[in-house]
């Protein structure tokens, strides 16, 4: 376990408390699952997870934990940076953790969330910044806090705050602005 | 998956409705079924209860998690 695994419990109870009442949510690249249970459980949400990995979804779904929320919980199996697969204004918030970094097309892929958010729905984002530790051990790129505000920015999030959780992942918050850029209509 | 979660799905491809057949149902969850577009004459299966929405051919930029932590 490295130190991202023990620190995402703290991240999880503050990922709740951002999304507070809103209702239902959507998690992007839900991998195991584990925020998408938790949020159910912390707040009696429906909350939907998305992930393309069946294994990942499957060996969710048999843990006690998922068990006592299946009734909140629902699983696709899909392309977390393609939702054409749901629908305009289906979620009141959406969290990632530890996924945007990975969207090849971040412009294209942020205007996809926002299709898919409610006027003023809340976009929740934990990701890892460039330069630190985990650009060490798993070579990824990531981007600089300035780079994913601007991405938000230009893909019309609004009251954009960002936090440094740890040294190098940061928590960022913002709401879809509530008029619609032209081409989504 | 619950058949009320049919409400936000939409064909991948078109974004048109999707029609809903149960092969297995469990207290109320659809475990075995198919998900069929006719638009574009497309089925996507619903297997252990979760729906597979990735497109015929699963584009190369597909994202699912982190692999990082």
């Amino acid at each position: 376990m490295n130190i991202y695994d023990e620190m995402e419990p703290q991240f999880y109870h503050k990922i709740a408390e951002a999304v507070g009442k809103a209702n239902p949510i959507l998690d992007i690249g839900c991998g195991e699952g584990r925020l998408t249970n938790f949020l159910a459980r912390t707040l009696g949400s429906e909350v939907c997870g998305v992930d393309i990995s069946d294994l990942k979804l499957t060996k969710d779904r048999e843990t006690s934990d998922a068990r006592d929320v299946s009734d909140l919980v629902w699983f696709v199996k899909g392309d977390a940076s393609q939702l054409d697969f749901l629908v305009n204004d289906s979620f009141a918030a959406i969290v990632s953790i530890y996924v945007l970094h990975e969207f090849m097309n971040p412009p294209e892929s942020l205007r996809e969330l926002r299709r898919v958010l409610k006027a003023s729905g809340k976009f929740i984002v934990v990701d890892f910044v460039k330069g630190g530790e985990a650009e060490r051990l798993w070579a990824e790129r990531y981007y600089t806090p300035c780079e994913i505000e601007s991405m938000l920015k230009e893909a019309g999030f609004t009251d954009i705050a960002m936090e440094f959780v740890y040294d190098d992942v940061v928590f960022v918050t913002s709401r879809m602005s509530c008029t619609r850029l032209k081409h989504e209509t | 998956m619950k058949p009320q979660l049919l409400e936000i799905l939409a064909c991948p491809l078109c974004k048109a409705e999707l029609t809903l057949t149960i092969m297995e149902e469990k207290n109320g969850e659809v475990i075995t079924g198919t998900l069929y577009c006719q638009k574009c004459a497309q089925e996507y299966p619903i297997t252990d209860g979760i729906p597979n929405l990735l497109p015929p051919e699963p584009r190369v930029s597909a994202v699912g998690g982190a692999t990082g932590p």
